[in-house]
Parts: structure tokens; C-alpha cells; sequence
């Protein structure tokens, strides 16, 4: 069984994750790439993703695929939530089925590892 | 915004390259040595730093061009070069019946995903026949 630090791990490398990704895509609607690197959002974006990633391989070492897998596909959840939330995007059925979709193929590879 | 078909197959590329950097980076670590600080600069991992970077520069605008909502799942399509990469070069990788059905399910979903961010939504129609 799983213990409760990598579950956390895990769970905050899922959460960690989306926040990155939500920052670059707030860097690059507001910026030219080029200038990326002069805004906050860049810099945000590269913390969020070497913590997410640092949790990531901690808790890689301990743990098999299969549960690593399934517990940071979480992460389509957040990139949802944000995506509606704050960037205003509107989700239709098609969007929803295609979502679910990724994640339960997500978790069969990871079951299959 | 629609998400433009260029950012999805961008998005793809991206995902191809990172791939390919964590395939190269796999190589690469076995060959540093830690008493010789300089093996970190061997040939394989500077090749996966090198692909990583062109992921990253495919991804950036592909994001500028489409909603995060529909681009950020497409980048499971990782898992299906990841997978098959290994497949082809590690040769403990096997394949199974999980795993095939896992990128089968991840490639058709992502098809649906792309079907659904390109349609328009109704208010927008609505606004376009109005200026018409």
C-alpha cells in the first residue's frame, strides 16, 4: 500500500504541474516569447515545474507506476479547473468525454508498466 | 478562442522532442561517472538537452495559439512515443495488453478533444451572423 507522504507528493507534483503550465500559458498571451523571460509569470512557471518535478522523482523511487500514474493524471483535473476558472475557457461534451478518455488511457499504461 | 489545428500538431511535435530528450537523458546518465565531474557533458545528454529545448520552443507557441484546456491533455501522446521508444530500444521494455490499450485510448481521446475545441461555440455563431 501506498504510503501518506508519496500520496501527498504525488498529489502536489499533480497540482504543481498544472500551476506551471497555467503560468506559461498566462506568459505567453500577454508577452511575445521572446520576451518571456523578462515577465513573472516565466519565472513562476519555472519554479512550479522544477518543485513538481523534484516531487515527482522522490517519489518515483519509491513507488511503482502504476500508482505514480493514475495519482499525477490528476493533474488534467486541475489544467480543467484553471482553464475554466481563470482563463475563461468554455468546455463542451466533446471536450469532457476526451478528457476522461486521456486519463483512464493514462492509467492503463500505468497499469500495464 | 478556437485552438488552431497548427497548435495541435505543434503541441505533438513538442511532446516527440521531450520524448526523445528523456530517451537520450536515460542513455546519458549511465555514463556519468561522479569522481569525474566532466562525464555530465557526454554525448547523449547534451543530445536530450538539446531536444528538450526544441520541445519547449514547439510548446511555447502552440499555447499562444490555442486553449489550454484542449492543448495541455494532448500532451499524454507522450506516453505513446515514450512507449514506444522503449519498446524498440530498451529491450527489458515489453509491451502488454494494458499498455496497448491504454495509447489506443489516450489517441482516440485526444482525437475527440481536438473535434471538440475546433467547434465553434453557439454564442460565437450567433455574434458572426449578427455582424453579417
Amino acid at each position: 500500500m501506498i504510503n501518506g507522504i508519496t500520496l501527498l507528493l504525488l498529489l502536489a507534483a499533480g497540482f504543481l504541474g498544472a500551476l506551471a503550465t497555467l503560468e506559461m500559458k498566462k506568459g505567453v498571451d500577454k508577452h511575445h516569447i521572446f520576451r518571456l523571460v523578462y515577465s513573472s509569470h516565466a519565472l513562476k512557471g519555472f519554479l512550479f515545474m522544477a518543485l513538481s518535478t523534484a516531487f515527482y522523482l522522490a517519489a518515483l523511487r519509491k513507488e511503482e507506476l502504476s500508482v505514480v500514474y493514475p495519482l499525477v493524471s490528476t493533474t488534467y483535473i486541475w489544467i480543467t479547473l484553471f482553464s475554466v476558472k481563470q482563463l475563461g475557457e468554455k468546455m463542451n461534451k466533446w471536450k469532457w468525454i476526451g478528457l476522461i478518455g486521456v486519463m483512464i488511457g493514462v492509467i492503463l499504461v500505468g497499469i500495464g508498466s | 478562442m478556437r485552438t488552431k489545428k497548427r497548435a495541435i500538431l505543434l503541441v505533438i511535435l513538442s511532446t516527440f522532442f521531450n520524448s526523445a530528450g528523456q530517451i537520450f537523458w536515460k542513455y546519458g546518465v549511465n555514463k556519468i561517472d561522479l569522481t569525474h565531474l566532466l562525464t555530465i557533458l557526454n554525448f547523449p545528454f547534451l543530445l536530450g538537452i538539446a531536444s528538450y529545448s526544441i520541445g519547449i520552443s514547439c510548446l511555447l507557441p502552440a499555447l499562444k495559439r490555442g486553449e489550454l484546456s484542449v492543448l495541455y491533455p494532448i500532451v499524454a501522446t507522450s506516453f505513446l512515443w515514450i512507449t514506444l521508444l522503449s519498446y524498440f530500444l530498451f529491450p527489458s521494455d515489453t509491451m502488454n495488453g494494458w499498455k496497448w490499450a491504454g495509447i489506443i485510448i489516450i489517441l482516440f481521446s485526444i482525437s475527440i478533444l481536438g473535434y471538440g475545441g475546433s467547434k465553434k461555440r453557439k454564442h460565437e455563431e450567433q455574434a458572426k451572423r449578427d455582424t453579417s
